[in-house]
């Protein structure tokens, strides 16, 4: 039948008219496309990472050598030293350890995992990375105010970041930062609410709550933790601007004195509740950050180890009872903030009990890739990576956990380290994973092996040789927050001297390890240059984004079947069933 | 007197809780946990009840 | 519950026939008696099986967007009670509470009145869009008397939903006629905080609901004009039901 002209309808509304016209929604289309999309919070997350990683620089050698002059600005002064600490955390945290995994690589795979062509609500999946870039930009325009850019931390503790009296960078600078993170709370749950609609009900047929691979589940759950948590921080953001412009004092204790200045009637409030409310989102953020590496670190070893992931229902439940455990922990970050002893031991409780399905985690890591002779290309090296910083850094988690051993740790680079291998590092290996399992879908090309195996290499040795020190300058009392450790009087000089070789080392590493991405953009700019191959699924992988066509349009009369649950592996190991397969070449227990 | 600034004396007052504020922040603490878990167990169950 | 009986986006191909579905459709794929291909909804792929997923889908994105709506609000009441526990201890060792109580105007049990109506004129609304029997005739194309039913009583909710507001209003204007503002105690604090919250979340289901009332108007597709009518209500009883809680919070739990 001959498609019948589109007649001109008089009646329609110049908006309705405007939006059919070919050519505007060809464009609406691509721009409201999750591969379009995902992209763009990918190249908002490298052009933020790319800065982060250059205020830390700044941040190592200005530790490492206290007088040494930064090119065009001269010497580090304190206060700017804790604005780089600031935007460093900022920046880290929510634009890349943040965006990139959940909103990036959830927009450009998810869809494909789960069988179907389309997000759920793709005007407000664009409305979401619209408003991260704005949000970035409004926290980077930071720098360039008067006063500069916040000096309160990533964590902006009050009476500190709510009075224009506690530094430069605590007025004008310290707004943005509101202004920033309020944007980001909103746009990572309108991103939250898509991606959970998507794979509430946009699972193609045959998928089932078994069926579903485990990075879909670490999304699923980060997109959970995501809606709860960010909600609690947009309130108390909104709380802490009452406190900065309309004098109101959730935040401030009776008659504090910040600068010499003593605040007087401003309310009985409390810099602990806002502790609270942060830490109430800040937990569960880092397990945002954290679950689809955890997910795709399962799928990848079984991928490259072809075995079936061992344990996979209890896989499932392990992602379920981290995301759910995360927002009963907050407590643990304020041990020592002057939370009530019984608070303390509660939420000390909850977060050794962490231990159980993160443990249970890498139990099933390493029996899925025991003995296996696991295929060692660049994904699967970066993949165990993964576990290997998880381990290192997830142990000195029941450490910190307990109140009487934080009491003392707290406040030194113990916690530093900590965090870096467990959250950064170990986030940054999964992101890395990611670029390197699914080149092929994202570029149509693979990343060269070589590069990208000296790239492993020289980024695990830069990662352990810059964190795993940090341990024991921790231990021998080195400050958090100190912008410099030379200089003070006293028996501390004497000790903090001491760490000093050990600073520099550390510095070094750090610029080792900025210097062994270079390999990573070499790759992916030879991957540009290189013409497309056509091989669809050069890993043999067997979860849905690997099918074929999985990522042109769906004919209305073809829907995607899933046939079995994910990584499907003869146990000789050459064999494999894919979840598209309705044909079963080898045997294999009924699902 | 400038160089203490008042972090000392706010850690102070904030440890000096009487206890019905900490009675209001462990009732505050259960709110906002109980009220987190059950949307995140909600949220689970759906997922579960679609299919 | 009601069911959604239209068929699915007859006009795939975007063909109209200008009048707002006034002649009958020229595509006949029902859908749903399994008859060749495409024809049964249930094996095209997600996402493409007509009005009772599309609306689901919506049902369950508000579901979630209200969740973390609602940790908002449980986290500002948690801080409420906190705040309204706070004291200190002058210098003579007397707890000092600075909370007093906020009066709060009787005009908000008026309000809270409208706001009650304002919800069973909605409901009355989205009933409307799934009566079985009009909505068949107007999806056959035989004048709109779903649209216009609901069009009518979502407007009640929309004149309803505005004297809310305005209510409000007057609310904080009588307040600040006896002097009392956002800045003057940690209990007017949250009374402004609250109520002004809640007003941003009405006022945005006032948007919505001018926005489906010009889906009800505009859209050719009676599926969106469903889908539209409803997410809007479930929103706005919601925030409904939320405020029924936090008038009682700020009447009796001051």
């Amino acid at each position: 039948m001959n498609p019948l002209p589109i007649p001109t309808n008089p009646g329609a509304p110049f908006m309705a008219r405007l939006l059919r016209h070919e050519w505007v929604s060809a464009k609406l289309r691509h721009a409201t496309h999750h591969r379009t999309i995902g992209f763009g919070y990918l190249l908002l997350s490298l052009v933020a990472v790319i800065i982060g990683a250059l205020l830390s620089l700044i941040m190592r050698t200005h530790l490492a050598w206290p007088n040494w002059q930064l090119p065009l600005h001269g010497p580090i002064l304190p206060e700017e030293y804790l604005a780089l600490v600031t935007m460093h955390g900022t920046l880290m945290l929510f634009f890349v350890l943040t965006v990139a995994p959940q909103s990036g690589f959830g927009n450009l795979i998810l869809p494909a995992q789960l069988g179907t062509r389309h997000m759920a609500f793709p005007r407000i999946n664009a409305a979401g990375l619209y408003l991260t870039a704005f949000a970035l930009v409004t926290l980077l325009a930071a720098f360039f105010v008067p006063g500069g850019a916040p000096i309160g931390g990533w964590t902006a503790y009050p009476p500190l970041s709510a009075t224009p009296l506690a530094g430069p960078g605590q007025g004008f600078g310290m707004d943005l930062w509101l202004a920033s993170i309020a944007l980001f709370s909103i746009a990572t749950t309108l991103n939250a609410i898509n991606m959970l609609t998507t794979i509430t009900n946009l699972r193609c047929e045959g998928l089932t709550w078994e069926r579903l691979p485990l990075t879909v589940w670490g999304w699923f759950t980060a997109a959970l933790l995501s809606i709860l948590a960010f909600s609690v921080l947009l309130a108390a953001i909104l709380l802490l601007f009452c406190d900065r412009h309309l004098h109101s004092g959730f935040f401030f204790p009776a008659q504090d004195l910040i600068s010499g200045t003593l605040l007087q009637h401003r309310g009985d409030g409390s810099p602990l509740l806002w502790l609270h409310l942060f830490w109430f989102f800040g937990h569960p953020e880092v397990y945002i950050a954290i679950l689809p590496g955890m997910g795709l670190t399962s799928m990848v070893i079984a991928n490259f180890s072809r075995r079936r992931v061992f344990a996979y229902r209890l896989m499932i439940a392990t992602t379920l009872l981290i995301g759910f455990l995360g927002i009963l922990v907050w407590g643990h970050h304020m041990f020592v903030a002057g939370l009530n002893p019984f608070a303390g031991t509660a939420f000390s409780i909850s977060t050794i009990a962490i231990a159980l399905p993160a443990a249970a985690k890498v139990f099933s890591w390493l029996a899925t890739t025991w003995g296996s002779r696991p295929r060692l290309a660049t994904p699967m090296l970066f993949a165990l990576g993964f576990v290997s910083l998880f381990i290192t850094g997830g142990l000195t988690g029941p450490i910190l956990a307990q109140p009487i051993l934080d009491e003392y740790l707290h406040n030194t680079f113990f916690v530093v380290a900590h965090f870096h291998l467990i959250m950064a590092m170990a986030g940054v290996f999964g992101l890395f994973c990611a670029t390197y399992y699914w080149a092929p879908l994202l570029f149509h090309r693979t990343l060269s092996e070589p590069l990208g195996k000296l790239h492993f290499w020289t980024t695990l040795l830069g990662a352990y040789s810059t964190f795993l020190p940090m341990h024991f300058t921790g231990l021998a009392a080195e400050p958090r927050h100190y912008s410099q450790l030379t200089g003070i009087a006293g028996p501390s000089a004497a000790l903090l001297q001491s760490t000093l070789p050990l600073q520099r080392h550390i510095t070094a590493s750090a610029i080792f390890l900025v210097c062994a991405q270079l390999p990573f953009f070499l790759n992916l700019l030879l991957a540009w240059r290189r013409p497309a191959n056509k091989d669809t699924n050069p890993w043999d992988a067997t979860t849905m984004e690997w099918a074929p066509n999985a990522f042109n349009p769906h004919p209305i009369d073809q829907p995607s079947i899933v046939y079995r649950g994910p990584s499907h592996y003869a146990d000789t190991g050459t064999e494999f069933l894919p979840q598209w397969s309705p044909v079963n070449t080898f045997n294999t227990e009924a699902e | 007197m400038t160089l203490l600034q008042g972090c000392t004396q706010c850690l102070d007052s904030t440890r000096a809780a009487p206890p019905a504020v900490q009675a209001a922040y462990r009732h505050a603490i259960l709110l906002l946990a109980s009220a987190a878990s059950t949307l995140f167990i909600t949220g689970t169950l759906l997922l579960r009840r679609q299919r | 519950m009601p069911s959604t009986i239209t068929p699915p986006e007859i006009d795939r191909h975007r063909i109209s026939d200008g009048n707002n579905g006034h002649r009958p459709p020229t595509d006949k794929r029902t859908g749903g008696n399994g008859e060749g291909d495409g024809d049964n909804w249930n094996n095209r792929p997600r996402g493409h099986r007509g009005p009772h997923e599309r609306i689901s889908q919506a049902r369950i994105g508000l579901f979630f967007a209200l969740g973390g709506d609602l940790m908002f609000f449980v986290a500002l009441i948690s801080v409420f009670f906190v705040t309204k526990a706070s004291g200190h201890f002058d210098a003579y060792d007397h707890f000092i509470n600075q909370w007093l109580p906020t009066a709060i105007p009787s005009i908000l049990w008026l309000n809270t009145i409208a706001l009650l109506l304002s919800s069973v004129t909605a409901e009355i609304a989205r009933r409307a869009m799934f009566r079985d029997v009009d909505a068949m005739d107007e999806w056959f194309g035989l004048g709109r008397p779903v649209s216009y039913r609901a069009a009518l009583w979502l407007s009640a909710t929309l004149a309803l939903g505005i004297l809310f507001l305005a209510g409000q209003w007057v609310a904080w204007d009588q307040l600040a006629a006896q002097h009392v503002f956002f800045r003057s105690n940690p209990s007017s604090h949250f009374f402004y905080l609250i109520t002004i919250t809640h007003a941003v979340h009405l006022f945005l289901g006032i948007v919505a609901l001018i926005v489906a009332l010009a889906a009800l108007k505009f859209s050719r597709s009676l599926a969106t004009r469903q889908v539209f009518v409803d997410t809007t209500v479930w929103y706005w009883h919601v925030m409904g039901a939320l405020w029924i809680f936090l008038f009682l919070l700020l009447e009796f739990g001051q």
